[in-house]
């Protein structure tokens, strides 16, 4: 079972994506809070320490996307599996010379398929 | 933060705006576009001729071609970037801008088949609308939306049938009556409770129109019993200790609820 963080300012579709794919059954949803800073999620990632963290591009922050969170994710040396979640797929984070695990594309078939295939192999 | 973003904000603040729209103006793609939007929507010092540059700028970089499904970018790449914002423009009224860009996405997810964020220009009119407007203006009827999947966008979809509202009383009632209305996620239970904080609000604003309140007497007590007795049904099923840690603190919190009702 693996523990899947969303970060997110659209939680309403977030919350219709997880309850659409039947990722419960086998995994667990981490707290779900409306995307707030990078300080904010990379405290929670400290925290709640996912094994999945799926992140939005647009997140409601003025010149904050989630290209920036991924880049802070992982140099604060976060090591567990980085999935992108945008209706632009990950186009937007390519832009940004950002590189991802995978991509949800805010839909909830792609959404258990990356979970369960990058979770598969972890122990 | 680009290159280009901290030149565009250094323009900004130093009050040279025709240089600031030759640069709005230059842009190369929506991408960038988007980025130019944000900036200047941000700064104070903005000026309404280059809050229109930038948004015209905007306009211009749609692509005439259907993005693709998994590597994203054409016409519903765009519409993602402009859902980005839409927000900003519902809160500022920007109202000519909505209905164009409404205008512009819908004929395109229509004729491209691309309907790619288009529904989140749907859910921003449910949002944000207020009792007259008319969605037919902000483009949004059934023949353009023969592509929404409305199943989980039932507020809306109510929303636009209704159309416009002959008065702000109208409007408030209909939202009490919505199921939509009594329900909110709640972020410290991590799962949807009674939305007391919501429905009062509504009422407060109905009493303070001079309306009659008296049919919504003993709507948030009738609300929380339900609930109480939906969320007690769940939690025998549950195995994982998470989920019946929150379910618990839902029960918990509705059971307090309901003590204090309305």
């Amino acid at each position: 079972m693996a523990k899947v963080l969303f970060i997110d300012d659209r939680l309403g579709e977030v919350i219709r994506q997880w309850e659409l794919s039947g990722c419960a059954s086998n995994h667990e949803l981490l707290t779900l809070e409306p995307f707030d800073s990078i300080e904010r999620t990379c405290q929670m990632v400290d925290t709640l320490k996912p094994d999945v963290v799926l992140v939005g591009y647009g997140l409601g922050k003025s010149n904050i996307t989630g290209a920036d969170v991924v880049r802070s994710l992982l140099q604060g040396g976060y090591t567990g599996h980085v999935i992108a979640n945008s209706g632009g797929g990950t186009e937007q984070f390519n832009r940004a010379a950002v590189t991802v695990g995978g991509t949800a594309n805010r839909n909830h078939c792609d959404l258990k398929m990356v979970v369960d295939n990058l979770t598969k192999g972890d122990g | 933060m680009s290159e280009r973003t901290d030149q565009l904000k250094s323009l900004l603040q130093n009050g040279q705006i025709d240089r600031a729209i030759e640069i709005v103006q230059s842009v190369d793609d929506y991408h960038d576009g988007e980025s130019n939007v944000f900036t200047v929507l941000g700064e104070e010092k903005s000026t309404p001729e280059l809050v229109e540059a930038v948004l015209e700028s905007f306009l211009s970089t749609k692509p005439d071609h259907a993005g693709g499904r998994m590597s994203g970018g054409g016409h519903g790449g765009w519409v993602h970037s402009l859902s980005h914002f839409t927000g900003i423009l519902w809160e500022r009224r920007m109202d000519k801008w909505i209905k164009k860009f409404n205008e512009v996405s819908l004929k395109g997810a229509n004729e491209l088949g691309d309907t790619n964020c288009s529904d989140r220009l749907v859910g921003d009119f449910g949002q944000y609308a207020k009792f007259d407007d008319d969605p037919a203006e902000f483009s949004l009827t059934f023949n353009n939306l023969r592509w929404m999947d409305w199943k989980y966008a039932a507020y809306s979809k109510a929303r636009v049938e209704a159309g416009p509202f002959a008065s702000e009383e109208e409007f408030l009632r209909w939202k009490l009556h919505r199921p939509e209305t009594h329900i909110a996620f709640d972020f410290d239970a991590q799962t949807d409770l009674i939305n007391i904080k919501g429905i009062r609000a509504l009422v407060q604003k109905l009493q303070e129109l001079g309306a009659d309140t008296s049919e919504f007497n003993g709507l948030e007590r009738s609300l929380l019993t339900r609930r109480l007795g939906e969320l007690e049904e769940k939690l025998p099923a549950v195995t994982q200790d998470w989920e019946r840690e929150r379910l618990e603190k839902g029960i918990q919190k509705t059971r307090a609820a309901l003590s204090s009702a309305q």
